[in-house]
C-alpha cells in the first residue's frame, strides 16, 4: 500500500465523519410573563440568569412562567409546552463549523377548535453560538407579553 | 572409517596456515588417511579453478555488448524521473494527510460569531415580525400584533 492509497483513505473516512449525524443540541428555556405594573422593575428570583436578556424591555414586572433544558435531535421537532395556548417548536438543522447552531423555531398557537390546525403565531430560523441568549417577544398574555429566552448550551 | 587425528592439521598445511609444515608434510607420507585428504583437497581446489570461467566476448557479440553498456548509461535518466514521481506522491500523500488532520483535531475557526437570523415570518394576518440586537448582544424577534387581530392570540 502506497502512501496515496493511505492519504485517500483517510481522506474518504474524514468526508464520511463529517456526514454524521451531530450530537442532539442542548437548549434552555426560560418563559417569562411581561407585564407592566407601574412601578420599579422586579424580576423573580428565577430569572437571574437571563435579566440582560429581558433589560431592553419596557416591562417592570417579569414573573417565570417555566425554566426546562431540552434535549433536541436534529432535523426532527422537538414541541415544548410554553404556556397555557401557546407551543415552541424547536427543530435543530446544522451545527455550523463556526460553532453555531442552526435552529428552526416556531411558536404555535392551540387551535381554537377541537381537531383544527394550530396557526404559526411566530417561525424564524437563527444560527446561534452556544451560550449565547436570544428572545422571542410579541406573543400577547394577559395584560402583558410571553417573552421566551432561548439559549444553547455549550 | 578411521580418521587421523592429524587430519585437521593436514587441512591448515594445505591452505598454507600451519606453522609447521614440514612436520605434516612427513606425517601425510606415512599416513594413508592423510594423504587421501590431501588428494580430495586437491582436487577440490582444481574444480574451484575450473568454474572460475572468464567471459568472452566474440565479435559477432559485440554490438550487443555495446548496446548494453549504452542502455546502463541511459539508465540514471529514468531512475531519476522515478524519484522525482516518488517524491511528488509522497508530498501529496503528506498534504492529504497534514489536511485529514487538520480538518479531523478543528472544529473551524474559535471565534463564534453573533446570533443571525436567517428568516422570520407569522402567519397572522397583518402581523409584522422584525428581529434587532440589543447593546447586550441578545438578539430579539419580535412579533408586533394589529389590534385588530389582537384577539386571536
Amino acid at each position: 500500500m502506497t502512501f496515496i492509497h493511505l492519504a485517500l483513505i483517510i481522506g474518504v473516512v474524514v468526508a464520511q465523519a463529517d456526514k454524521v449525524q451531530p450530537e442532539p443540541v442542548k437548549i434552555s428555556v426560560v418563559v417569562v410573563h411581561a407585564t407592566k405594573e407601574g412601578g420599579a422593575k422586579q424580576f423573580d428570583p428565577g430569572l437571574d440568569k437571563v435579566r440582560s436578556a429581558l433589560a431592553d424591555l419596557e416591562f417592570d414586572r417579569y414573573e417565570e412562567l417555566r425554566s426546562v433544558k431540552m434535549t433536541a435531535p436534529f432535523n426532527e421537532e422537538t414541541i415544548f409546552d410554553l404556556t397555557s395556548g401557546y407551543k415552541l417548536c424547536v427543530s435543530p438543522l446544522s451545527r455550523e463549523r463556526n460553532g453555531q447552531v442552526r435552529i428552526n423555531l416556531k411558536v404555535q398557537i392551540d387551535p381554537r377548535e377541537p381537531g383544527g390546525p394550530p396557526v404559526n403565531a411566530l417561525t424564524t430560523t437563527i444560527a446561534i453560538g452556544p451560550g449565547k441568549q436570544f428572545k422571542l417577544r410579541g406573543l400577547t398574555l394577559e395584560r402583558g407579553e410571553l417573552v421566551v429566552v432561548i439559549s444553547v448550551e455549550k | 572409517m578411521f580418521k587421523c587425528r592429524w587430519i585437521y592439521s593436514v587441512e591448515r598445511w594445505f591452505d598454507g596456515q600451519h606453522p609447521e609444515p614440514e612436520r605434516v608434510r612427513q606425517h601425510v607420507e606415512t599416513c594413508s588417511t592423510c594423504a587421501r585428504r590431501l588428494v580430495e583437497l586437491q582436487g577440490l581446489r582444481a574444480g574451484a579453478r575450473g568454474a572460475v570461467k572468464r567471459e568472452e566476448i566474440a565479435e559477432p557479440q559485440f554490438p550487443s555488448f555495446m548496446q548494453g553498456i549504452r542502455d546502463g548509461i541511459e539508465a540514471p535518466r529514468g531512475r531519476y524521473h522515478r524519484g522525482v514521481w516518488a517524491l511528488v506522491s509522497l508530498t501529496a500523500a503528506a498534504l492529504i494527510v497534514a489536511v485529514a488532520v487538520f480538518m479531523v483535531f478543528t472544529n473551524g475557526p474559535s471565534t463564534v460569531n453573533a446570533t443571525v437570523v436567517e428568516s422570520c415570518s407569522s402567519d397572522i394576518e397583518g402581523a409584522v415580525v422584525e428581529s434587532y440586537s440589543s447593546r447586550n448582544g441578545v438578539t430579539t424577534v419580535w412579533l408586533k400584533i394589529p389590534a385588530a387581530q389582537d384577539d386571536i392570540l
